[in-house]
């Protein structure tokens, strides 16, 4: 490229970006050309039916199109710009009300992932753990996923949750349209052995609204932020792990700074804590006492909104022995919540959180919840706790007492983790317990309407959830311990893991690898882009289409659903996993056919009849009209008339909001104003307005139409103080919390990939308290052993007087894939009774100084070339597991 | 040679001196800079141009290290140079399959046996 092109292309660059913030440049984008792609081979694979629509111009000599960004649950909008048919320029959409034309680092390089050398570019295959994988076609691929599957259907008995030998686990970076196609195929297949990852980010997020609002998902958006007096953080870094929505939280911050208040609560002092006003530090899992003294100021000083909580709010407590629903406890009256809240002084409270924590600290704070409008938001400081619901609950609370929702500024907003957690598994079923559209496994009428929606027998369905994620890796272990903790597991003998990586983001990870690379009777199918921690235990692997190379919907934090269209050709013979959930499902139907089993046999029919109606579309065009086709079923028929009515979305409303569309959107008419921004409220919400109307709630401005609750309330629920399950002891003397760092993304397998962000964070380390440090003789890049009761790591420390977690406490990062760095081998499998989401945040452990400083390496899992196929890296050492 | 415009918010009283000590930043280009009353904030535009991203990385960190400066958000990412590299397997240098093509090439040869004399590569 030409310096008079760079020019040209620096000059409008710079126009772009001052015209987001309204600065007047004194230059002007002259007409000089454009850089020209000069390798061969046109890469773009733009659908006929996207180029008539707003997702796609021409534009500057580059041809764009539309979509979402690949990596958080933020849901930033972005534009994929081509030159020459090459990806060639990444630009922010600045009519998106969510990110306003700004992106992070992090989103805007996962171009560099479309033609990364690692990409896995076609099915491969090893029968045995211990052999190389050889490449084979993928009408093997199917032949043997398909023989495998039957093989362990047979080994499994048939259980009221259906076949207990074969398992999916799926994740919250499935599109809507995969989650639900595979969810839909194991269902008829006859198991609800279906998870998926957001079992380990947001479950409890989940328990938490569907006990409070009786239904999932939050009431208000991101566009609270704006109106908001107050920002109130807990749980959560926001600068690193969505830093797109910390930018509109700070831009609020300066331009009001004396009417805008930030509070952070978190153990550790982070980069949000840069603007905060308050930064509240307590002992790791003591916000229980925290959230009910605050409670207990707003209620005795009377600073609860009476007219709020009298006509829209009960109270609920769940008593163990006394109720039969834990979801629904029994109701008690407001001045037994007030006995409640008596113990929870500001005075008690400060006693068990400790930090900085102070009696007139939660009374002000308190006080400033009460009297503004306020948002809260949290991610996994709250939700990967044992007491994850319970807490969830005790936020929501606040609000629930104060007002501070349904109304413009104020509402509790859970920020999700992976792009699709919400819209994929949290609406498309994608969970044990739940089936699409917001129904429940255990609802025989919700089973039977789905039924009747696929045209499959009555019956298909079976009646109970499957094992939840913990319980599942631990039918896969299948050890004494795990059949004692689990009375009556049964053993898993297949399973399919669609593009996530267990084996290094579970909890207590050993015990689980471990099974995985010794039991040869457990076969293995993963779907991915790249070999991972996961795909070393595989027997097959499935290379599949990453983001803009193939079309689906992903559906983020605020109940908005995404269109991103297929624009880039997958590499080799990667392909869309909707059209390897439909090959496959053809010839799993004509296997199990000729299978002996009546109940096996019988279920052919009903697995063909489960991709019947897409199986044109896959023949067709499998990387847009297939896509389409799924949706159309999913969002027209499946949500219809479910409250995250998403009929009114198709895919030509998708394409042209810049910026999607809020459930409910029943009708097309409102999807095309981007749906419902407010949930709830009677006139703004249309299924509140239906609601209020049918059951003649004439004088009600908002409506809690959560199926859960039959009185149409909102519920404060009543949740005393615990503890974390595994505390600090004299044996494991500090709290181990772990967490993410801005530019490495989960498990760092496609973010691990980009030098740029790699080379910054090459390795883990641990965050050590300056006053532990300097007791334990550790200085700022030792080498620290952690130790607890079920793993350790050798990680570098790093020590910061302005940064880092409170005396006791010590964080890790949990990207790093070197199994010395592998936090997860030490982190706590101890489940919330209702969520059953891991408490990755709190465990005991010690740590002492283990080495000096050293340089270290990156390790990232590859595949290599062995004699006689793949293998690998960590396959060919012998000590690894 | 990657390009990517973005903007930098500073605090307001801190603007003029931000904006100076960018310009001390190799590869980092300064197309002006303006306090905005409204959002109480002083926007810089700055435009960074490097070899690889690598070299933007580290003009992130020294943007980010600067007293006053309170955001550093990308608006637009130009890398078609990069891409192609990417394709041509000239960035990944240590990958065993030597960019992808010769991945695919290497993949059918051993599908049609043509490795079983055992020859191994690299």
């Amino acid at each position: 490229m030409g310096i008079g092109r760079r020019d040209f292309i620096k000059k409008s660059a710079a126009l772009t970006a001052a015209s987001l913030v309204g600065v007047n440049l004194k230059i002007k984008a002259d007409q000089l050309g454009f850089e020209e792609a000069k390798a061969e081979g046109n890469l773009m694979r733009i659908p006929e039916e996207v180029k008539r629509s707003p997702a796609y111009k021409q534009e500057g000599g580059y041809t764009w199109v539309r979509g979402v960004c690949r990596f958080c649950g933020t849901g930033c909008k972005v534009w994929l710009g081509f030159r020459n048919g090459k990806p060639a320029v990444i630009r922010g959409e600045r009519h998106s009300e969510i990110n306003f034309g700004f992106l992070c680092m992090k989103g805007m390089l996962f171009y560099k992932l479309f033609r990364h050398p690692d990409r896995l570019t076609q099915p491969l295959y090893r029968k045995s753990k211990k052999e190389p994988f050889k490449p084979i076609s993928w009408e093997q691929a199917y032949e043997i996923i398909a023989d495998e599957m039957i093989k362990a259907m047979k080994k499994g008995e048939w259980t009221p949750f259906g076949w207990s030998g074969i398992a999916y686990y799926g994740s919250g970076q499935a599109l809507t349209e995969e989650t639900y196609l595979f969810q839909k195929l194991f269902r008829c297949i006859g198991t609800n052995q279906i998870e998926g990852n957001p079992r380990l980010c947001m479950a409890s997020a989940v328990g938490g609204y569907l006990t409070s609002f009786g239904t999932d998902e939050p009431a208000g958006g991101y566009a609270d932020f704006d109106k908001a007096q107050t920002v109130f953080i807990i749980g959560s870094n926001t600068a690193e792990c969505h830093p797109i929505l910390y930018r509109r939280i700070m831009h609020n911050k300066l331009s009001r700074p004396n009417e805008y208040m930030v509070i952070n609560v978190d153990p550790r002092i982070s980069p949000t804590s840069k603007i905060a006003d308050i930064h509240m530090q307590f002992k790791p899992g003591t916000d229980l006492a925290l959230l009910n003294a605050m409670a207990h100021v707003i209620v005795n000083e009377g600073l609860y909104d009476k007219e709020f909580v009298n006509k829209y709010c009960a109270f609920h407590i769940y008593t163990k022995g006394r109720d039969k629903v834990p979801l629904i406890g029994h109701q008690v009256s407001f001045e037994e919540y007030k006995r409640f809240l008596q113990k929870y002084t500001p005075e008690y409270a400060a006693q068990i959180c400790g930090g900085n924590i102070t009696p007139e600290m939660i009374r002000k704070v308190a006080r400033r919840f009460a009297t503004t409008r306020t948002v809260s938001i949290w991610t996994m400081g709250l939700n990967q706790r044992t007491r994850g619901v319970w807490v969830n609950n005790l936020v929501t609370n606040l609000h629930l007492l104060t007002g501070n929702i349904c109304k413009d500024g104020a509402d509790a907003l859970s920020l999700t983790g992976q792009p699709n957690a919400c819209g994929g598994v949290r609406e498309g079923g994608g969970l044990c317990h739940i089936l699409p559209g917001h129904r429940f496994v255990k609802s025989a009428h919700d089973r039977h309407q789905l039924e009747r929606i696929w045209g499959v027998p009555e019956g298909t369905i079976p009646p109970k959830p499957g094992y939840h994620t913990v319980k599942m890796f631990s039918a896969c272990s299948y050890t004494p311990e795990d059949r004692k903790r689990f009375p009556g597991l049964k053993k898993i003998y297949f399973m399919w893991i669609e593009e996530t990586n267990p084996l290094q983001s579970l909890p207590n990870v050993r015990r689980f690898r471990e099974a995985f690379r010794n039991r040869e009777d457990l076969f293995v199918v993963v779907n991915d882009i790249f070999p991972t921690r996961t795909t070393e235990f595989a027997n097959l692997i499935l290379p599949t289409a990453f983001h803009f190379e193939k079309t689906g919907v992903y559906g983020c934090t605020e109940r908005r659903s995404q269109l991103t269209p297929v624009a880039v050709k997958a590499p080799g013979q990667a392909k869309p996993e909707l059209q390897i959930i439909v090959e496959f499902a053809q010839v799993l139907a004509k296997k199990l056919r000729r299978e002996r089993d009546p109940r096996m046999r019988a279920r052919a029919h009903t697995v063909y009849q489960c991709v019947a109606p897409f199986i044109e579309a896959a023949k067709r065009d499998p990387w847009w009209e297939l896509a389409k086709e799924v949706w159309n079923e999913y969002a027209g028929k499946v949500t219809k008339g479910q409250d995250n009515d998403l009929s009114g979305a198709t895919y030509e409303v998708l394409l042209a909001r810049p910026d999607g569309v809020q459930w409910p959107a029943p009708t097309v008419e409102i999807a095309m104003k981007g749906g419902t921004l407010r949930r709830f409220v009677v006139g703004k919400d249309p299924l509140a307005t239906k609601f209020a109307k049918e059951w003649g709630l004439t004088d009600w401005k908002v409506v809690d139409y959560g199926h859960l609750h039959k009185d149409h309330k909102f519920w404060i629920w009543l949740r005393p103080y615990k503890g974390p399950a595994e505390p600090p002891d004299a044996e494991y003397p500090y709290y181990l919390s772990t967490g993410r760092v801005i530019d490495m993304w989960h498990t760092a397998t496609m973010t691990g990939r980009i030098p740029e962000l790699a080379n910054d964070f090459p390795y883990a380390w641990v965050e050590v308290n300056p006053k532990d440090a300097q007791r334990l003789g550790i200085n700022p890049g030792d080498l620290v052993l952690i130790e607890t009761r079920r793993g350790k790591n050798i990680i570098p420390a790093r020590v910061s007087t302005d940064e880092g977690p409170m005396e006791g406490m010590v964080f890790v990062y949990w990207y790093d894939q070197e199994k010395h760095r592998m936090i997860n081998y030490c982190t706590l499998d101890a489940f919330d009774p209702g969520s059953k989401q891991p408490e990755f945040k709190i465990c005991a452990c010690r740590i002492r100084k283990y080495a000096s400083a050293k340089p270290l390496k990156q390790y990232l899992v590859k595949l290599v070339k062995v004699r006689g196929g793949y293998l690998h890296n960590a396959e060919l050492d012998p000590n690894e597991v | 040679m990657p390009i990517v415009s973005c903007v930098v918010t500073a605090e307001p009283e801190k603007g003029f001196q931000v904006e100076k000590a960018l310009l001390e930043i190799p590869g980092v280009e300064v197309y002006g800079g303006e306090y905005k009353e409204k959002d109480n904030a002083y926007y810089i535009i700055v435009v960074l141009e490097g070899e690889r991203y690598e070299e933007l990385e580290a003009m992130e960190k020294k943007i980010k290290a600067i007293d006053g400066v309170l955001n550093f958000a990308v608006v637009e990412a130009y890398f078609l140079d990069e891409f192609e590299k990417i394709e041509r397997g000239e960035v990944h240098p240590g990958n065993p399959f030597h960019g992808l093509k010769r991945a695919e090439k290497d993949a059918e040869r051993m599908w049609y046996g043509d490795d079983e004399d055992g020859r191994e590569e690299n």
